[in-house]
């Protein structure tokens, strides 16, 4: 992990974390090491039988979230601060992959689309967004 | 008796395309039918067909979802026998043992002709991969409402999420195995593995609904030697 990005900082701040649609589970495993209780929720039938990985679908299956959510890929689910309350990082890409039904170019649609009443932090690198707030 | 029904809106297929559907059907299903064609424009359609309103099944405004008008014939006027076929299919050869089978559950195409772990498998986190196809649709009265309320109570999450109904039934309902499908060998694509088993899809609508573009030429129905049936 670059632990210099802000990102990092919003994460380890926490001890516990739900994850969703993360692909990238180096950051997951790091952040075990660290302590935090990290769930992961990822709707990629690839990961069934996975014993680490929550197999379903965050937004239409039944799921409990735990501490703060951290949805890694808004770009391609409907925005998860309007099933959740509570604390959010959001990441998202302006990419447009085929998949992508959301692409994320700016943090205040993240903020508008997630029903953000509160933002703690954002910032933008490269293709990706980030928002560390509340819903 | 059993309800074949039929979307034909805009330009995309013209009535030759639902005139020929009907002659196939005469030809390759053995049992007492009715077409019923949802459209917007009957002009040139014949007179053995039921016309219905297209915009009968528009319940939501939205450019998303591509096809689900087709959910809206579930629950709607259905005989004990409902099925949903698309325009641009061919019926190589007699359909009455799908069509007069019970079917417990609606039941559609399974994407045989491509493989599952190349094409739906591996890019399926992307939320790219398909593996149903609703081109071929059947149930028995009753048997489908499930679907129809599942897609009226998510509406709101599935029009934000997917770009086309088959997309949306291969990521909800295939992933949590509320779906049934014909067995192998019954269909075809054209354009992938050619004209075989009792039916022949030709499947191109998904390139414009995801913006694919492709070197391989994907045939329209009637671009083929198909399209014409005396």
């Amino acid at each position: 992990m670059n632990y210099t990005k802000p990102i990092y900082s919003w994460l380890s701040k926490y001890d516990e974390l739900t994850f969703v649609a993360c692909n990238d589970f180096d950051i997951i495993h790091q952040l075990e090491k660290m302590g935090i209780k990290v769930h992961n929720i990822n709707y990629d039938i690839k990961y069934k039988s996975d014993p680490y990985v929550i197999n379903k679908d965050a937004i239409f299956d039944d799921v409990e979230f735990h501490g703060c959510v951290v949805h890694w890929n808004c770009e391609k689910t409907y925005p998860i601060g309007r099933i959740f309350s509570g604390d959010l990082i959001l990441r998202g890409d302006s990419q447009q992959h085929n998949g992508d039904c959301n692409p994320i170019t700016s943090a205040g649609q993240l903020i508008h689309q997630n029903k953000l009443t509160e933002v703690y932090d954002q910032y933008q690198e490269g293709i990706h967004t980030y928002v560390h707030g509340r819903s | 008796m059993v309800y074949l029904n039929t979307l034909k809106w805009g330009d995309k297929y013209d009535e030759k395309y639902v005139n020929r559907l009907y002659t196939l059907l005469c030809r390759h299903l053995h049992v007492p039918f009715k077409l019923r064609v949802w459209t917007d424009n009957a002009k040139g359609i014949t007179n053995e067909c039921e016309i219905r309103d297209y915009y009968e099944l528009e319940k939501y405004e939205t450019n998303r979802v591509f096809t689900y008008e087709k959910l809206m014939l579930i629950d709607n006027d259905e005989a004990d026998i409902n099925g949903w076929l698309d325009l641009d299919i061919h019926i190589n050869a007699d359909i009455t043992p799908l069509v007069d089978a019970p079917h417990p559950n609606i039941t559609f195409i399974w994407n045989f002709w491509n493989s599952f772990e190349q094409m739906s498998l591996r890019p399926y986190g992307k939320g790219s991969s398909c593996h149903v196809n609703s081109s071929f649709v059947f149930w028995d009265k009753g048997v489908a409402s499930w679907l129809r309320d599942f897609t009226i109570t998510w509406w709101e999450q599935i029009e934000w999420t997917y770009n086309s109904l088959d997309k949306y039934l291969f990521y909800q309902h295939a992933r949590n195995g509320r779906l049934s499908y014909w067995g192998e060998g019954l269909f075809s694509n054209y354009n992938v593995n050619g004209q075989k088993g009792l039916v022949t899809l030709f499947n191109t609508s998904h390139l414009y609904t995801n913006n694919i573009k492709t070197d391989k030429k994907h045939y329209e129905l009637h671009e083929t030697d198909l399209f014409v049936v005396e």
